[in-house]
């Protein structure tokens, strides 16, 4: 915001896509996909499993 | 008289610089709150009035104060509650952009059903402590949806409150990181999210329970799961309840 040139810049903010309740149906949306390591992956749903477990539930793919 | 003279040389002024269809077009942008008189009528931000307009539901539980951010002005805090009072019962969202350090509103946006969107000048954020907040209907969940992480990217926007019903959030980040850092944080949030509600749905007993056991253990997820600095950038997630 200190650079001149980006003075006058029209932004667009979109807040969208809250989550409806159940039973709803939503779609996870995103322009294009990241690729992560398969390690970085397997890391993740590992400590995911770990979290729900507490709820007494397990992870479906 | 004297004040008579002095109005018509502004109004010559103003007049000089813009004809009276620009200066219409400029005043009607629906770019923010913006009102000001001009001859004998008043030309305005029509969501702006439209959400002036708006009546306070004085039945709901306030905002306290004291569960906003240490930087929150009181005139800040009188315009969050107030927001929550106005928008809680609509069925589209709501959304502003605000100075948290003077309560003054900068943008104002009507959105619908489930989004907020808007165009902003960036001109008219600079030297600002900018903070938005918006709704969220009551069919939707309080909890931030991945569009909200957007503020990760937002250099000029360090705080953003979503209201609901019955709980609202604060998302607090003073800082900016990159599209592509952004965007992955987001994916990861997105994957983790999805395979919890599915999860939750497989296990889930009826509709009831489904849906308070996501608005929980989402709520406790993103409270406590994600990473609560990026690139030495404090993230902090605040949930609280009225009253």
């Amino acid at each position: 915001m200190d650079n001149k040139n980006d003075f006058n810049k029209i932004g667009y903010v979109n807040r969208g896509r809250g989550i409806p309740k159940y039973p709803a149906e939503y779609k996870f949306h995103m322009d294009e996909s990241v690729e992560f390591t398969k390690e970085h992956e397997e890391a993740r749903r590992k400590k995911l499993s770990k979290f729900l477990a507490q709820y007494g539930l397990e992870l479906v793919e | 008289m004297k004040l008579k003279k002095i109005f018509l040389v502004i109004f010559g002024f103003l007049t000089s610089l813009f004809s009276v269809d620009d200066f219409k077009r400029f005043l009607n942008d629906n770019m923010g709150g913006l009102i000001l008189p001009f001859g004998d009528e008043v030309y305005f931000d029509e969501e702006w009035m439209e959400y002036k307009r708006l009546e306070i539901d004085e039945s709901v539980k306030s905002v306290n104060p004291k569960d906003l951010p240490d930087d929150f002005c009181d005139e800040a805090c009188r315009l969050v509650d107030e927001f929550h009072r106005k928008t809680v019962n609509e069925k589209v969202e709501w959304m502003l952009y605000f100075d948290y350090m003077t309560g003054e509103v900068i943008y104002c946006w009507k959105g619908y059903e489930d989004r907020s969107i808007g165009k902003f000048d960036e001109i008219y954020l600079v030297d600002r402590h900018v903070a938005s907040i918006h709704s969220h209907t009551k069919d939707l969940y309080s909890f931030p949806s991945l569009d909200n992480f957007d503020i990760l990217e937002n250099s000029f926007e360090d705080f953003e409150i979503i209201t609901s019903a019955d709980a609202f959030w604060i998302i607090e980040f003073k800082g900016t990181i990159s599209k592509i850092s952004r965007r992955r944080f987001q994916q990861c949030l997105r994957e983790d999210m999805y395979m919890t509600i599915e999860s939750i749905k497989y296990w889930g007993e009826d509709g009831f329970r489904i849906r308070n056991v996501t608005e929980n253990i989402i709520g406790n997820y993103l409270l406590n799961e994600i990473n609560n600095e990026i690139q030495c950038i404090n993230l902090i997630l605040i949930k609280r309840r009225y009253g």
